[in-house]
Parts: C-alpha cells; sequence; structure tokens
C-alpha cells in the first residue's frame, strides 16, 4: 500500500500536480491539484473491497470538501476520484471496475487493479497524465543522406560523397563507382 | 505559429464579414447544424489549399464544390474573401487571404512558412492540413477503414520528411549513367572484336599470298626488258604496274578490234586493187557519159518538136482569126473596089480568089495538125528513157566510186588506230597484225604475272603490318575488356545503391513509426475504444508497397471487429498520433470538426481528456462541437491559463438564415489549490 501510495504521488507531481494526504474516515486519500483539475486517490487492498466501498468513498470525500469545491466554482466540475487496487482481478471483476470508470455521476472516475510497478500506475492515471510519449524523429539517426552516406560506403567506399552530390555529374559518379577495387 | 484568426465574407453560408480572434490556447466552436461551425475550419482549408479536404467528390450535377464555394443565397456580400491570420511566439504574423480571383500567397510560401527549415520543399499545404484539420468525415475513412496503403502513404506524409532528400531521381540518373556507359563499352568491344575478326581474314588471305610468291628479281628484270619505268617506292610500283597492266589490256582490245575490222575488209580490198575493179569502174564512166549525151540529144529532139508543134499552133490560132475575117469580109463584099478588110484595091475576082485561097488554108490546118502529134510524142519518150539511162549510169558510177570511198576510210581508220595504239601493224596485213596482237598479249600477260609476283612480294609486308595491327587490336582489346569490366561493376554498384536509397528510406520510416507507435498506443489507451482490447499493435512496412495494418488481441483486425464509434475512437487515437509526431511543422494547432459524433459520453470524455493532455504540449486547440454541455466541458478541460487562454464562440442561425456569432466569451484560468484550502 505504501509503494503504491508513493508511486501515486511521484507520478501525479510528475506531472505538475501538488498532492497531498488526506484522512477520510480510517482510510487515507492522496489529494491532488493543479490549474484544471483536482481530485483524490483512494487505494484498496483487494478488489472486493473497492467494488464494496467506491461509492461510499466518492461521496465522503465529496462531502468533507464541499465549501471548498463550492468555492472552486467551475474547477469543482473537474474533480476525479481514482481508485486504486493492488491486487489483480479476475474477468468478472474487471467488468465491474470498468463500470465504475463509466459512471459519469458527480465526478470522473479512474478505477484501476493490478497496480505492481510505476508502469502500471501511469497507465492508471493516464486520463490526468500529460502525453506521456513525445517520438524524436529529427534525430541524425533518421537523416537519409547521412545513413545512405554509409551504406554507400560500404558498397563503394570512396564514392559515398559523390553519389549524393548534386553538383558531381552522375557520369563522374560512375567514374568512380568503375574505379572501385 | 498558431492561428490567430479567421475573417470571411460571402463565404460558404458567411454573406456578413465576420471575424473570429483565437486566443494562443484554445477555442470552442459550438452551435447547432448548419450553425456555421465548419464553415470556420473550412475557411482555413479553403484559405490555405483552394480547396476544402472533406468533399470527396468535387463535380455534381447542379454544380460542383467551386460553385458552392462562395455565398450563393440572395442579397449579394459587401465583399468574397477568406483570410487566415498566423502568429508565432514573437508575435510576428502571416495573413493568407484568398479570393474568387485567386490567393495573395503562393503554395510553397505557406508551407515555407508553416514548415521547420530544412523541410519547406518537402511539406505541402494539402498534407499541412490533412495532419492539422480532423474532421467528423475524415476520422473514419482516414484512418481505421482506410486502404492499407493510403494509411501507409497517410503516415509516411506525416513523418517521412524528416528522412530528408528523396535520392530516387539522383540514384535512378546514376544507374542510367551506368548502364549508358556500360552500353556504349559493350559497343566499343563488339566493334574491335568485328574489326579483329576482319583482320584475321585479312592476315590469313595475305600469308597465302606470301607462300605464292617467287623470284622477285626475275619479274623486275622483264618489266625493265619492257622499257617500262617504274617509282622505286614498291607500293607506289604496284600500282603504276597496275595501270601499265590495265592500259595495255585496253589498248590490246582495240587492236584485236581493228584487226578483226581489216581481216573483213581484206575480200573488199583485193577486189578493189584489182584490174578488173578499175575496168568496171570505167566503163561505168563511159557509160554514164554516153547515157548522158543521149539525153541531150534526145533533150534536143524533143525541143524541136515541141517548137513545131507550138508554132503549128500560133498558126492554127491565125487560121481561126483569118477564117472569122474571111467570113466577114465575105459577108461585107467589095467595098468600093476596096477590100473590106485592108483597104487595097482589088477587084472582084482579085477579092474572090483571095477569099477561096483562105477557105483552102484554112481547111488544111487540122491535118498539119495531126501530122505533127506523133513526132512530138516520139520525142517525149526517147527523151524520157533517155533520162532513165542517165541516172542508172550515174547511180552505177556512184555506187562504185562509193564503194572504193568506204574502203579507203575504214582503212584509214585501222591505220590511225594502230598509229595512236603505236602498234606496228599494216591494215591491209591482218595476219601479220594477228601475230603482233597475239604478241603483244603474251607480254601483257607476263606483266600481269609479274604484277601479281610483286603484290604477293608486298603481301609480306602486309602480313608483317597485319600481325602488328592485330597484336596491338588485342592490347586494344584487352584495355576495353578491362574497362568494361569496370563499367559492368559501375553499373552493378549503382544498382546496389539505388536499392540502398530505397531500402534505408524504407527502414528509416519504418524506424520512425516504430518510434511514434509508442505516442499511438498511449493514444489508443487514452481513448479506450474497446473495453477489451485495451492495447494495439501495428504492422508496418513493407518493401514493394508500404502498407499499415493495425492489430488488436491475437492478430484480429479492429477494422473489421470495431463498432462505427469504436473505430472512430481508434481512428481517432491514429490521427492525433499523426499529428503529434510532425516535428517537421511549425503550426502548432489542432483542428477538430465535430469529432465526437457517434461516440459515447464516456469516450468523448476520453477525447477531451486526451486534448487536455494535448493542451499541455503548448499546442492551439480549436474545436467544433454540436453539444452544448460538451462545448462547457472543453471549455473547463482545455485548461485555460495566463499563457493561453481559451475562448468560446456560440453560432446560431440568423432570422435571414445565414449562420452569426450570438456569443463569444474568453475563458479565464480557474482558481489554483481549490482543495487545499479545506
Amino acid at each position: 500500500m505504501t509503494d503504491l501510495r508513493s508511486s501515486v504521488q511521484i507520478v501525479l507531481q510528475d506531472a505538475g500536480y501538488q498532492t497531498w494526504l488526506a484522512s477520510i474516515g480510517g482510510d487515507t486519500a492522496i489529494v491532488f491539484e493543479d490549474d484544471a483539475v483536482m481530485g483524490f486517490v483512494c487505494m484498496f487492498d483487494e478488489v472486493a473491497s473497492m467494488l464494496q466501498r467506491w461509492r461510499g468513498m466518492e461521496t465522503a470525500l465529496l462531502a468533507a470538501h464541499a465549501p471548498a469545491l463550492h468555492r472552486g466554482g467551475e474547477k469543482a466540475w473537474n474533480v476525479y476520484c481514482v481508485f486504486l487496487c493492488s491486487a489483480t482481478l479476475d474477468e468478472v471483476s474487471a467488468r465491474e471496475v470498468r463500470w465504475i470508470e463509466e459512471d459519469l455521476e458527480r465526478t470522473r472516475k479512474l478505477a484501476a487493479c493490478g497496480l505492481g510497478n510505476r508502469e502500471q500506475v501511469v497507465n492508471a492515471l493516464l486520463p490526468l497524465l500529460p502525453i506521456q510519449y513525445q517520438p524524436v524523429l529529427d534525430s541524425e539517426e533518421f537523416d537519409l543522406t547521412h545513413r545512405l552516406k554509409r551504406r554507400i560506403a560500404d558498397i563503394a567506399p570512396t564514392a559515398g560523397d559523390a553519389a549524393l552530390n548534386e553538383a558531381v555529374p552522375a557520369t563522374e559518379v560512375v567514374r568512380i563507382l568503375g574505379a572501385q577495387p | 505559429m498558431k492561428l490567430q484568426f479567421v475573417e470571411m465574407s460571402g463565404f460558404r453560408g458567411f454573406r456578413k464579414r465576420v471575424r473570429f480572434d483565437f486566443p494562443e490556447g484554445f477555442a470552442v466552436l459550438s452551435g447547432r447544424n448548419g450553425a456555421g461551425k465548419s464553415t470556420v475550419l473550412d475557411a482555413v482549408d479553403y484559405a490555405l489549399t483552394g480547396s476544402i479536404n472533406k468533399f470527396s467528390v468535387r463535380e455534381a450535377k447542379g454544380g460542383g464544390l467551386d460553385d458552392h464555394i462562395w455565398w450563393i443565397g440572395p442579397e449579394r456580400p459587401e465583399s468574397y474573401f477568406v483570410s487566415v491570420g498566423f502568429i508565432n511566439d514573437h508575435q510576428e504574423t502571416f495573413v493568407v487571404t484568398r479570393t474568387p480571383a485567386g490567393v495573395d500567397v503562393d503554395a510553397s510560401e505557406i508551407a515555407r512558412r508553416l514548415s521547420k527549415n530544412g523541410h519547406q520543399a518537402d511539406t505541402s499545404v494539402e498534407t499541412l492540413l490533412r495532419t492539422a484539420l480532423i474532421r467528423d468525415e475524415l476520422i473514419a475513412s482516414l484512418s481505421l477503414d482506410l486502404p492499407e496503403q493510403t494509411r501507409f502513404t497517410l503516415v509516411r506524409d506525416a513523418i517521412g520528411h524528416l528522412v530528408g532528400s528523396d535520392y530516387s531521381e539522383r540514384t535512378a540518373a546514376i544507374v542510367t549513367a551506368a548502364n549508358s556507359a556500360k552500353s556504349r563499352q559493350e559497343g566499343r568491344a563488339r566493334e574491335l572484336q568485328t574489326e579483329l575478326g576482319s583482320l584475321l581474314g585479312q592476315l590469313t588471305e595475305a600469308r597465302s599470298a606470301t607462300e605464292r610468291s617467287v623470284d622477285i628479281s626475275e619479274n623486275l628484270r622483264f618489266i625493265e626488258s619492257q622499257n617500262i619505268s617504274l617509282p622505286m617506292d614498291m607500293a607506289e610500283r604496284l600500282v603504276a604496274l597496275r595501270k601499265i597492266v590495265a592500259d595495255r589490256k585496253t589498248a590490246i582490245a582495240e587492236v584485236e578490234h581493228a584487226r578483226l575490222l581489216s581481216q573483213q575488209l581484206l575480200p573488199e580490198l583485193a577486189y578493189l586493187n584489182s584490174p578488173q575493179a578499175q575496168t568496171d569502174l570505167h566503163a561505168a564512166r563511159d557509160a554514164a557519159e554516153k547515157a548522158n549525151r543521149e539525153q541531150a540529144d534526145a533533150n534536143e529532139k524533143l525541143a524541136s518538136a515541141v517548137r513545131l508543134d507550138q508554132a503549128e499552133r500560133e498558126s492554127d490560132e491565125f487560121a481561126a482569126h483569118l477564117s472569122a475575117l474571111v467570113e466577114h469580109g465575105s459577108a461585107l463584099g467589095l467595098q468600093e473596089g476596096h477590100c473590106p478588110l485592108c483597104d487595097a484595091a482589088r477587084t472582084s475576082k482579085e477579092f474572090a480568089d483571095s477569099l477561096a485561097l483562105a477557105r483552102t488554108r484554112l481547111a488544111s490546118r487540122g491535118e498539119r495538125l495531126t501530122a505533127l502529134a506523133a513526132p512530138l510524142a516520139d520525142a517525149r519518150r526517147a527523151a524520157t528513157a533517155a533520162a532513165e539511162g542517165a541516172t542508172a549510169a550515174q547511180s552505177h558510177l556512184k555506187h562504185l566510186e562509193e564503194r572504193h570511198a568506204a574502203t579507203e576510210r575504214n582503212r584509214s581508220t585501222i591505220a590511225s588506230t594502230y598509229a595512236r595504239l603505236k602498234f606496228q601493224a599494216s591494215p591491209d596485213d591482218p595476219a601479220s597484225a594477228e601475230k603482233a596482237q597475239f604478241a603483244e598479249q603474251g607480254t601483257i600477260v607476263r606483266l600481269e604475272r609479274a604484277l601479281s609476283m610483286l603484290e604477293s612480294s608486298s603481301a609480306v609486308d602486309r602480313v608483317k603490318a597485319l600481325e602488328s595491327r592485330i597484336a596491338s587490336l588485342r592490347e586494344q582489346i584487352e584495355r576495353e575488356s578491362a574497362r568494361l569490366a569496370n563499367t559492368e561493376r559501375a553499373a552493378e554498384l549503382a544498382r546496389q545503391i539505388e536499392n540502398a536509397a530505397r531500402t534505408v528510406a524504407n527502414q528509416i520510416l519504418t524506424e520512425q513509426f516504430d518510434t511514434v507507435m509508442p505516442l499511438l498506443k498511449e493514444l489508443y489507451r487514452r481513448l479506450r475504444p474497446h473495453a477489451d482490447w485495451t492495447e494495439i499493435e501495428s504492422n508496418f512496412g513493407g518493401k514493394v508497397r508500404g502498407s499499415l495494418n493495425f492489430v488488436v488481441g491475437d492478430g484480429y483486425n479492429p477494422q473489421f471487429l470495431f463498432s462505427s464509434g469504436q473505430r472512430r475512437a481508434a481512428g481517432l487515437a491514429f490521427l492525433l498520433a499523426v499529428h503529434l509526431s510532425r516535428p517537421w511543422c511549425r503550426w502548432r494547432t489542432l483542428l477538430l470538426d465535430d469529432p465526437v459524433q457517434h461516440i459515447d459520453d464516456y469516450r468523448a470524455l476520453n477525447l477531451v481528456e486526451v486534448l487536455a493532455a494535448i493542451r499541455r504540449t503548448s499546442r492551439q486547440v480549436i474545436v467544433a462541437v454540436e453539444d452544448p454541455a460538451l462545448a462547457d466541458l472543453l471549455c473547463r478541460r482545455l485548461r485555460s491559463s495566463a499563457g493561453g487562454t481559451g475562448r468560446i464562440f456560440e453560432l446560431h442561425t440568423s432570422k435571414t438564415g445565414a449562420p452569426e456569432i450570438i456569443n463569444e466569451r474568453d475563458i479565464y484560468p480557474m482558481p489554483n489549490l481549490v482543495l487545499r484550502s479545506a
């Protein structure tokens, strides 16, 4: 539980959220907020417990933060309740967990189980996070000229530069190719 | 670079001038169907590309797309234009305005302004729009439902610009040049081989000729014995001797012709030179003279007969006159002792006697005329016979003389031919001439044989020259063969380079796509098109025809597995991944036209969250939606901030039927740390 709680906070903080812990009844929740979104993360040891208690937890959290939410105005529409569980689930439970997410009443719900590592935590919190992958496509390795020169150098060692240089007449390239050892 | 404004007048449904100023963060266009939301995005498309890419059919009954671009309703607009403004981080602006007359900035300049340095040449405004503007019409058709090759092309166009220059033309030119050089070299080698073959044939002939060679000096001595002067150089000597032999052959042929003619003349000469010929000639001359004389006599007699006949005829005429006078005088009678005709004094008797005498003379005139006719006819016949005899005699004489002359002419011709050809013979002695001719022909044969021998001796030199030339040619063939090997190697290497260019480009593209794939997978996970298949894989590439296929679960194709809404959601993930993977693009605006049709609330919420995440990459998001609640949700979630505020435009259809903005509202940043205060 402690690991999951830490992981969630780290992931959220990395995404630009402020996080802190709050006590709701006997449970501990992570509260998070940034410029546009705020919410709560509740963690469970058992899937069954999560399925049984998530709605109550949502109600309790909203009640406890009602004044603040009221002051938040439009932002109060951007409240997330996240229910996470480290235990794995079976196929039937998976469908029930999905139904939690598809319940659009009151808050936006995220629910996930079987969270054993950071990647799984990121996947669970993905709707709250910035885009994770920014492809870097302009590295030298993707430069056709650069790579083709190397490939041509393997084919004809002295023709690497001339073959791709438009200033060198094709006939001259042919001469160089013919002179290859 | 972000979209700063869209302004238009007389464009599509907007008759009046309308302007949309967009903040740097996001803008939401909200309104019912026909309220003009899509037209705002159409205006961007049309201004930049001159077309509206959501219409796959440009021509149709009732008018094509071009007929419906500008306002077609009642009341003419004050102007027709669409204007699109861009602004960069340094607040530098760039405006493109298109009117029915055209655009004020050409496509290459638009592409240059909206692309990063180094990629302008490879970018088209169509690709730019296709990857920036995601429309409801295109979400399904341009993503999952796209043919695999077209999908590949879309990705290649979007991410492939980073590959750099396309070397296909360059490498093709090298292959062409290499093949051309190879062909030329092959041609050269063939020519040399052919020449070698020819020389080898000549060498065989020359070697055979040398084997026929005998004593050269003997032949030279014979030539000298003929008083023939030849040059010292062997080649020139052969040429001169060849000409001499040819000339003498021509001459002896002419001599033979003359000789045969003299042979034919021999009997005629024998006759003409004989006494009989002289006797015949004299006889003919005598006969001709005699005939001439006889003709003269006959002519004289004829003339005399003619004169007599003429005189008689004249007398007859006088008699006719006299008869008339006699009859007249008789009728008048003597006039007082005087003749009435001549007034001479006559007696009646004298007058009557005179009349009687005149009548007697007149009575005998017919008899005299008849007596003269027969001698005249005889004289005429004799004259004609004499003339014929003279002609025949002259003709015979002329024939004899001509025979003598013709024979003399032929003899003279033969003599002059012999003289001209320096042939020592008489025209009157064909036998001696024949002997001399045969002797000359024997000499010519000797000369020709000597020539052949001398040529044989030159064949030795020719063999040496040919052997030298063949050796040189073989060396040349060796060198050219080496060059041919070089050109063949060059052609093979050029082909390898061309293949390498193609392969490397495909490899890079595949690697780029593999680099992009995690983002696609992330967007797919975020949009959650399908409850069970939460992950998607791809199969990208293909050497001959590039293709891109998606796979879920155990190799299933989502194209045929997902519902319409699910395909749209998956398609959105694909299109958004393509949009976010355009490092060549300077323009950081995502345009979405009604992206949530057929998508349920839950997946619409997922999309909003994805757009919010995209907003966090400093991109401007402009989205048109019909549902006001969804518009509100977008306004709340798309993160208005100090660095990028939002704005909502509420559109509706006015009383005139034209769309108009009824509300334009800025979306301000939300309060911070709301929950912290609890």
